[in-house]
């Protein structure tokens, strides 16, 4: 039993990488090598250069790991040669011709509204008082306040781009549910997964499962990592 | 006056040392920080047994002197120790959930979806939660399974896996104890896996049970013990992920947030909260990474070491942390947790803790506690209790302690690091010599050459009547065997060969144990090494036997009867080369090959008769008759029966009376049965009636059960309703008495079909 040794972290929108810190520190403490995008959710496009800059920069396969948006990320760029495994985190996993906007376009009854203000200017943003119940509501109220006034404005561009050959169709993939989760439902995460054909754990916890519970990402990545 | 013969209890000396110290409860409270109601519920007789803590806290307040301490501790210990033994235990039972269970609450709504999901595809009400070393998994699906027990009228059940240990349970003995705890009798568990796990899951279907599997260790133990859909329920928790498990919910189990580790901690140290502040309290509560086993122990720590404040401890453990960050997060922040108050301990309890890392089996008595240690009973109990209120042991049933996995990890560093590898051999091999000494004595006092250890070494466990040594052998089955293992692989083969050849009375006794294959084995190893064909012989016959009783595989003991007679001829060994034919014979009776099978037992009786061994020339005729009557020889074997009945009865046969009165009835009973078939139904009647009544007697229950049913046939055949019917009903009450539900119910229909 061997083990891909590198690990890529790619976020997803309203975020930046430094979400990954409590998955960057398990993981190298295991001695993985863990690289992260810091991609700029403009455009699906430019995303998905940015993330095969650091894979191409790799010396060998590694676990590709998307949260949230960064799932669509993924998707798209996880037939690169050097991405081995597919994790999903909380994230999309869109098949050929989908966006993360024609995902999130049809909400089942009931599923709760992310507070998504109108788009101003190409750009969408999370509604701050909004921001520590709608997305991380298992972190502190500091720290959902430091991210609702740290957040990235999401690219329409990015939520429109389109899936052209999904890796998950290629790769072996895993999925973690957050079970808590008020911007992706929960029964849509269980849908994607199960039609990616993935390996599904499911985390009690908010979007930023990543933050709040890094331990159990870290796990199913280490899990993504043997082979 | 006080008469010896009835001592006093822990109520009566508790409530004489309050009335001469002139205190009321609720000062004795307030001088102890024992509440009033527990201290009026001690006195009362209502908790026989309260913790060690509480106890010298009473001390303490009451400034009790030495002597009347130990009095008072002594009394609390007898009364834990009874209050464990009169618990009912039953089989796979529930444990109990912890008082202060604190949070989780989207986790149990999660366990609650699960079980109330339909037969939702691909999820057949599976459940699985995984994480890391001690964040609760264990504690949260006790406590789970409590919460859901109303929708499970059939039942709940827990079974530890030991998944970490490293001998897990294996799925097939995993199902056989599943299957006794869902009601199925020893004798009716099917002998191989695949058939004890359709059985257990057409159990499954039909009932409404819940079963909890703690710690799992692998997909292909786990993979038997899962339902096929139906109304049973399973959760399971496991370190590993168990990737390969398919139709399972899994649950990614995490830390306790910050707020609820606090309220945890908060609940453990209960008074002292107030003292140590909310600041001082969440911080420990983050330093210990918000996971419930090492809050427990800094919990326990506090509440046990009154001097250190919280603040204090939250500092230390800061320290720590700095010190030692190349560790990985969780296991670090245990470590240093245990670490508290592994330094907290006398330097007496701190050896005997980190060489308890030691014992072999998964948990230990105080006895087995004082060899690993080095010390005496007494001194191995105060240890033990110690180590108790620190939260680093756990006691379980019937005075029995064990580790927390991470724990004996902990403390088998411990040893490691503070104790030579000389140090350490001379340990392993003080507890292998002590545990295949203890085994070797309690199997002989089953051997009729043997019985009573005339004088048994001083150091042994207490095995002074048959039921002591019958239960050392049974709970201390993974010790004495881990001790075995260790003895075989370092050359020992005197020591494992003398333990092999005591459990051959001892394993009849216990025939459905997992373990005599390797026992055997082990002994035939030894035998071979040592060059000695006599007792390799013997162990082969041992090995035939487990193959042809508790494993019903006849064609494997047929080639362990041919080893065993071989190397029997060579040796001249006579009594074996007897033995090897008798078990041939029983091997294929039950392939149906009954001339070879008479031929094999006739000859094992002519042997068994030149050597002048009486009791099993006697057993190998009974058998004879059975071949006979397997043939349809009931003429035969009628006559068979009887010869053996006359020599049970003769005084100068030279047969044990023991032998004679346990086989009188059985012989007896099967006369009745052959004059049955003979078509002479009075007789028979007369006959069976007797051996109902000798077997009642002599408490046979097993034999007594088929007779009384064979007893009702005939009384129905004549006629005699009324009496048929009663025999029917004490039929049913007998099988039901031995556990052997089936057959009770069949034969409860029986009589009620017959008015």
């Amino acid at each position: 039993m061997t083990t891909t040794e590198n690990v890529v972290l790619v976020h997803g929108a309203f975020v930046d990488g430094s979400g990954w810190h409590g998955v960057y520190d398990d993981l190298v403490r295991d001695g993985f090598r863990v690289r992260i995008v810091q991609n700029p959710t403009v455009s699906l496009g430019d995303d998905v250069a940015a993330t095969r800059r650091v894979l191409d920069a790799l010396d060998g396969p590694a676990v590709l790991v998307g949260h949230s948006y960064g799932g669509v990320v993924i998707s798209e760029i996880g037939t690169h040669p050097n991405a081995a495994a597919l994790v999903y985190v909380a994230a999309f996993a869109p098949d050929r011709g989908e966006s993360a906007g024609t995902l999130i376009a049809d909400p089942p009854p009931g599923a709760p509204v992310p507070p998504i203000l109108p788009a101003h200017e190409g750009f969408l943003r999370l509604d701050r008082d909004k921001f520590h119940g709608a997305f991380a509501a298992d972190v502190s109220a500091r720290s959902a306040a430091f991210m609702a006034d740290a957040q990235v404005p999401w690219g329409v561009g990015a939520l429109a781009g389109a899936v052209t050959e999904p890796a998950w169709r290629h790769r072996p993939s895993w999925y973690l549910v957050a079970t808590e989760d008020r911007m992706i439902p929960p029964p849509a995460q269980r849908a994607m997964a199960e039609r990616a054909g993935s390996f599904v754990v499911e985390a009690i916890g908010s979007h930023a499962v990543h933050v709040s519970q890094p331990a159990a990402v870290a796990q199913l990545i280490r899990q993504a990592a043997v082979r | 006056m006080v008469s010896i013969a009835d001592p006093l209890s822990f109520a009566e000396v508790l409530r004489r040392h309050r009335h001469a110290a002139r205190l009321t409860l609720e000062q004795l409270a307030e001088a102890s920080g024992v509440s009033a109601r527990s201290l009026s519920n001690m006195e009362r007789g209502r908790s026989r047994g309260p913790q060690h803590r509480t106890v010298t806290a009473l001390a303490d307040a009451l400034a009790l002197d030495e002597s009347a301490r130990k009095q008072l501790v002594e009394l609390a210990r007898d009364g834990r120790l009874r209050d464990h033994w009169t618990r009912p235990t039953g089989l796979c039972a529930l444990p109990r959930s912890v008082g202060d269970f604190t949070g989780r609450a989207a986790e149990l709504a999660w366990t609650n979806d699960l079980v109330h999901a339909g037969a939702s595809p691909g999820a057949a009400g599976i459940g699985l939660i995984t994480g890391p070393a001690g964040l609760g998994k264990t504690t949260f699906a006790v406590r789970a399974a409590h919460a859901l027990r109303a929708d499970f009228p059939d039942g709940v059940f827990f079974l530890d896996l030991f998944g970490m240990s490293p001998h897990p349970v294996a799925a097939g003995e995993a199902l056989a104890l599943l299957l006794r705890a869902l009601g199925v009798a020893d004798h009716e568990v099917p002998n191989d896996v695949p058939d004890r796990a359709s059985l257990y899951r057409s159990l499954l279907e039909g009932k409404r049970v819940l079963v909890v599997l703690d710690n799992a260790a692998s997909e292909e133990q786990i993979r038997p013990l899962l339902p096929s859909g139906g109304h049973g329920r399973v959760l399971i928790t496991s370190r590993r992920l168990l990737a390969g498990l398919e139709g399972v919910r899994r649950l990614s189990l995490g830390p306790l947030p910050v707020a609820e580790a606090t309220e945890l901690l908060t609940g453990i140290v209960g008074d002292r909260s107030a003292s140590d502040g909310e600041p001082a309290l969440t911080q420990l509560a983050r330093l210990c990474g918000g996971l419930p086993l090492a809050l427990r122990i800094i919990g326990n720590r506090l509440v046990s070491r009154p001097g250190w404040s919280a603040a204090e401890l939250a500092a230390r453990l800061a320290n720590e942390e700095r010190r030692l960050e190349q560790l990985s997060a969780g296991d670090l922040k245990i470590a240093n947790a245990f670490g508290m108050s592994y330094e907290q301990l006398a330097v007496s309890a701190r050896r005997v803790f980190r060489r308890l890392a030691l014992v072999p089996g998964r948990d230990f008595d105080a006895a087995l506690a004082a060899v690993v240690g080095g010390i005496s009973v007494e001194d191995a109990w105060d240890a033990l209790d110690e180590l108790v209120d620190l939260g680093l042991l756990q006691d379980g049933a019937s005075g029995r302690y064990r580790f927390h996995d991470l724990v004996r990890l902990f403390a088998r560093d411990r040893l490691h690091a503070e104790e030579t590898a000389a140090e350490r051999d001379a340990r392993i091999e003080t507890v292998t010599s002590w545990l295949l000494r203890t085994a070797t004595t309690a199997g002989r006092w089953f051997e009729p050459a043997f019985g009573r250890p005339a004088r048994p070494d001083a150091d042994l466990a207490d095995l002074s009547s048959p039921e002591q040594a019958d239960r050392w052998l049974r709970v201390n089955v993974d010790n004495w065997l881990g001790a075995l293992r260790h003895a075989a692989s370092g050359g020992l083969h005197s020591a494992v060969l003398d333990c092999a050849e005591s459990m051959y009375w001892f394993s009849d006794r216990w025939m459905h144990a997992p373990h005599w294959y390797e026992v055997f084995t082990l002994g035939a190893e030894a035998a071979a090494t040592l060059g000695d064909p006599a007792r390799q012989a013997t162990q082969m016959n041992l090995l035939a036997w487990v193959h042809l009783v508790p494993r019903d595989d006849p064609e494997a003991a047929l080639w362990y009867t041919a080893r065993a007679i071989d190397l029997a001829t060579r040796s001249g060994a006579t009594t074996q080369i007897a033995s090897a034919h008798h078990h041939a014979g029983g091997a294929l009776r039950r392939l149906g090959r009954l001339d070879e099978a008479i031929a094999a037992e006739t000859q094992a009786a002519r042997i068994h008769k030149a050597n002048g061994d009486m009791d099993r020339y006697c057993h190998c005729l009974a058998s004879l008759g059975t071949c006979l009557l397997d043939a349809g020889e009931h003429a035969k074997a009628l006559e068979q029966y009887l010869d053996v009945l006359d020599l049970m009865n003769d005084d100068r046969s030279g047969i044990t009376p023991s032998v004679a009165s346990f086989n009188r009835p059985i012989a007896l009973a099967r006369i009745g049965e052959c004059l049955g078939l003979l078509g002479h139904r009075a007789e028979a009647i007369t006959k069976l009636t007797d051996a109902i009544g000798l077997m009642e007697q002599a408490e046979l229950p097993v034999p007594q059960a088929r007779s009384l049913k064979t007893l009702a046939g005939l009384l129905a055949d004549e006629g005699r309703t009324g009496e048929s019917r009663n025999a029917f009903a004490r039929a049913a009450e007998v099988y039901e008495a031995i556990g052997d539900a089936e057959a009770s119910s069949r034969c409860r229909e029986l009589a009620a079909a017959s008015s």
